[in-house]
């Protein structure tokens, strides 16, 4: 069993090596957003899986990965059926071609987990087909969600990526996490639904913690839960002000203790 | 014309049925201000005050909760009036002045309410957290008439001594006399040492007072008279109709009398309708003053709910019971009258002066503390504690005789507070109004500066 990380030994080496060595077995790369693996079998690149990506897609988005500890299994099986085939030489070759043209993808962070939203940065940029397609995907997306999820080959998106986050037109954040908390339901009335009131001292402090603007996942004790604007209001120390329309939906009232938790970049 | 003839005169108008019209009058005015809320938001009301009881107090400035700044209120409001003033309306205008309390008491919420805004709006902040309010304060930073807010000042600082203090102590000492024996000496120095002990905890302790004991004093109250309505349940539903047919028509009176007119029965009810609640006298607000809320329209509801519980509730339920015993149309006093009603209950007759006793303390609490912010107000802080200490001395005093001439000046006074409280109603009717949009359109309150 071969132990390691991509960051000392990257795909295309990795893969050079074991067919060199003839070795057959299961790759298993462990992402922390979806599972990958890519499968050798006599003397061929039988089979590969990153998320939802197959076959060469997923060869494809694997070799962008910068960091990720791996480890080579001979004893596990291949899939039964390949979505591959291809023979290692000519895999290699191709490989090192893919590679090369990620290592000129600079922008994109090596950390895939980063959150991605729009920029304020405004200007001109003519804008691809690929381009149009991930700023649609911008919604709650990382990264990693974004590689994964476009409906065009992972590398066409990761250099499409990679011009908008150069030009600024698309910038990413660190994932914080801040945990939920409770805080008793205060209504306000008129037309202006879908936003939250916190008091200002806790607006303050979850936009420096977050570094931006940010929405709230409200749940209620009955199971209800929405995600609504967050704006800041004076003197409401340990609650949160929501329409009473909003209210009702949560099937909660005045006075109900909600859980709160701040939801980074929903939108820039 | 002596001086006691002169405030005879003067208390007679400012109790009278002109005042009683332009009472009325300022309840409408505000009703349309406000777009009739007590009846249009009453969803609202109801959610924001009763439906969130158990909240906390919300934070900012104040130092207790919208509730407990409620039950202040209350405790000065709920007294004997309640009870021998309800029987007394109903002696005097039989069952139809019922229905015209309820209808002065549906406009009177409209009062109350603009009183509890305005007092929240324009109460003066301290750096402590504390503040202070009331129509003083309104009548000065409103309507920048600093000296007219001093001359409502000077009459609550002395109402209280009467209506407040000795009026209260005076009625239990004598009826823990008359029912138990209680020598008044013991009654008076009883009434003082607890007064004494509340008041040194300032508004905090009081709150914590009047959240006990009101709830407690009404939901007793309220259980004796359920009771008597049980045992009288074959007569209630006649009751209760005769308020509604007698409410447009001549009614026989008393005794077989020549029956009451319908002027009579106006008079008697809506009397009762205004000055059980103590809508635009300007007492309440001084304690809706205190509660730590977001928005002063908040506090407005709770002036609806105040309103509510006094007439529409406590009154209403001395109303069936008086009417239901049907005691009531062979006249009489209304204390006999009312005895005779819950004499039904039997020996838990007992529990009436246990309820009346609860009644006082809380008025006589309440009222130390309109009168305590309204001589703040006047002299600064430091007449607090002279102000206290001449309020336990008459509380004491007040158990030892009825001090007729005392009690009739602070009646005309606590009439007169309604003056210039009134006048300041309807020129800050229009930012009564402007506050009320801004709540409901979800704009936060920006208190003046």
């Amino acid at each position: 069993m071969l132990k390691g990380n991509l960051s000392e030994l990257p795909l295309g080496t990795l893969l050079q090596t074991l067919a060199t060595a003839k070795r057959d077995g299961v790759l298993q790369i462990a992402t922390p957003w979806w599972r990958s693996q890519v499968a050798l079998s006599g003397g061929l690149l039988f089979s590969a899986e990153a998320g939802r990506r197959r076959g060469w897609q997923a060869v494809e988005l694997l070799a962008g990965l910068r960091s990720a500890p791996f480890v080579f299994d001979e004893s596990a099986e291949p899939p039964s059926e390949g979505d591959l085939m291809v023979p290692m030489d000519a895999a290699l070759t191709k490989l090192l071609a893919v590679s090369q043209r990620w290592s000129g993808l600079v922008h994109i962070p090596s950390d895939w987990s980063l959150r991605l939203f729009l920029g304020k940065k405004t200007g001109e940029l003519q804008l691809t087909p690929a381009m149009l397609h991930i700023l649609g995907l911008l919604e709650d997306g990382t990264v990693a969600k974004v590689l994964e999820s476009a409906a065009r080959p992972p590398l066409e998106v990761a250099e499409a990526l990679d011009a908008l986050m150069k030009e600024g037109i698309i910038e990413t954040a660190l994932p914080v996490e801040v945990n939920g908390v409770e805080l008793l339901a205060l209504s306000f009335y008129g037309q202006q639904t879908g936003t939250a009131f916190l008091d200002s001292e806790l607006y303050q402090e979850w936009l420096r913690t977050l570094a931006g603007p940010f929405s709230l996942l409200v749940s209620s004790p009955r199971g209800q839960e929405t995600e609504l604007e967050a704006a800041a209001r004076e003197g409401i120390k340990g609650r949160v002000m929501l329409n009473d329309k909003d209210l009702r939906k949560l099937k909660a009232a005045r006075g109900v203790k909600l859980t709160v938790r701040p939801l980074a970049h929903k939108k820039g | 014309m002596n001086l006691i003839g002169w405030f005879d005169q003067l208390g007679s108008w400012v109790w009278g049925l002109e005042m009683m019209l332009v009472f009325l009058a300022v309840g409408l005015y505000l009703s349309v201000r406000t777009g009739f809320i007590q009846f249009s938001k009453a969803g609202v009301i109801f959610r924001e005050t009763i439906g969130a009881i158990r909240e906390r107090a919300l934070g900012g400035d104040g130092q207790i909760s919208p509730y407990q700044a409620t039950m202040i209120a209350l405790g000065a409001t709920l007294g004997s009036g309640n009870i021998i003033g309800v029987t007394s309306a109903i002696l005097l205008g039989g069952p139809g002045a019922i229905f015209w309390m309820w209808m002065a008491a549906l406009v009177g919420m409209a009062t109350k309410f603009a009183e509890a805004t305005l007092a929240v709006h324009f109460r003066q902040r301290f750096a402590d957290g504390s503040v202070s309010g009331g129509p003083m304060y309104y009548i000065s930073r409103g309507l920048g008439l600093p000296w007219l807010g001093g001359i409502f000042a000077i009459l609550a600082a002395i109402a209280a001594f009467g209506i407040g203090n000795v009026t209260q102590v005076s009625a239990l000492s004598g009826a823990l006399y008359e029912n138990a024996g209680i020598p008044p000496v013991w009654t008076g120095l009883f009434v003082a040492v607890v007064v004494a002990f509340v008041l040194a905890g300032g508004v905090v302790r009081i709150a914590k007072f009047a959240q006990l004991l009101v709830p407690f004093m009404v939901v007793l109250y309220l259980l004796a008279a359920l009771a008597a309505l049980v045992l009288h349940a074959g007569n209630l539903i006649p009751a209760f109709l005769s308020i509604f047919s007698s409410a447009f028509s001549v009614h026989a009176g008393v005794a077989g009398g020549v029956g009451f007119t319908i002027q009579q029965m106006i008079k008697a009810g809506v009397g009762r309708g205004i000055f059980s609640n103590e809508a635009g006298l300007g007492s309440a607000p001084i304690a809706h003053a205190q509660a730590q809320v977001d928005h002063p329209v908040r506090q407005g509801f709770w002036g609806v709910v105040e309103v509510f519980v006094d007439t529409i509730v406590v009154n209403t339920f001395t109303a069936l019971v008086v009417l239901s015993a049907a005691s009531w149309s062979k006249g009489g006093l209304p204390e006999d009258v009312l005895y005779g009603s819950f004499g039904v209950l039997g020996a838990g007759l007992r529990i009436m002066p246990l309820v009346l006793a609860l009644f006082v303390f809380t008025t006589v609490v309440s009222w130390a503390f309109y009168g305590e912010e309204s001589a703040v107000f006047l002299l600064g802080e430091g007449i607090r504690w002279p102000y206290r200490l001449a309020y336990i001395v008459m509380a004491f005093v007040g158990g030892l005789g009825s001090f007729g001439t005392l009690v009739k000046i602070s009646d005309t006074m606590n009439g007169l507070m309604a003056v210039p409280n009134l006048i300041a109603l309807v020129v800050l009717g229009g930012l009564v109004a402007k506050l009320t949009r801004g709540f409901f359109s979800g704009e936060p309150w920006r208190p003046p500066r």
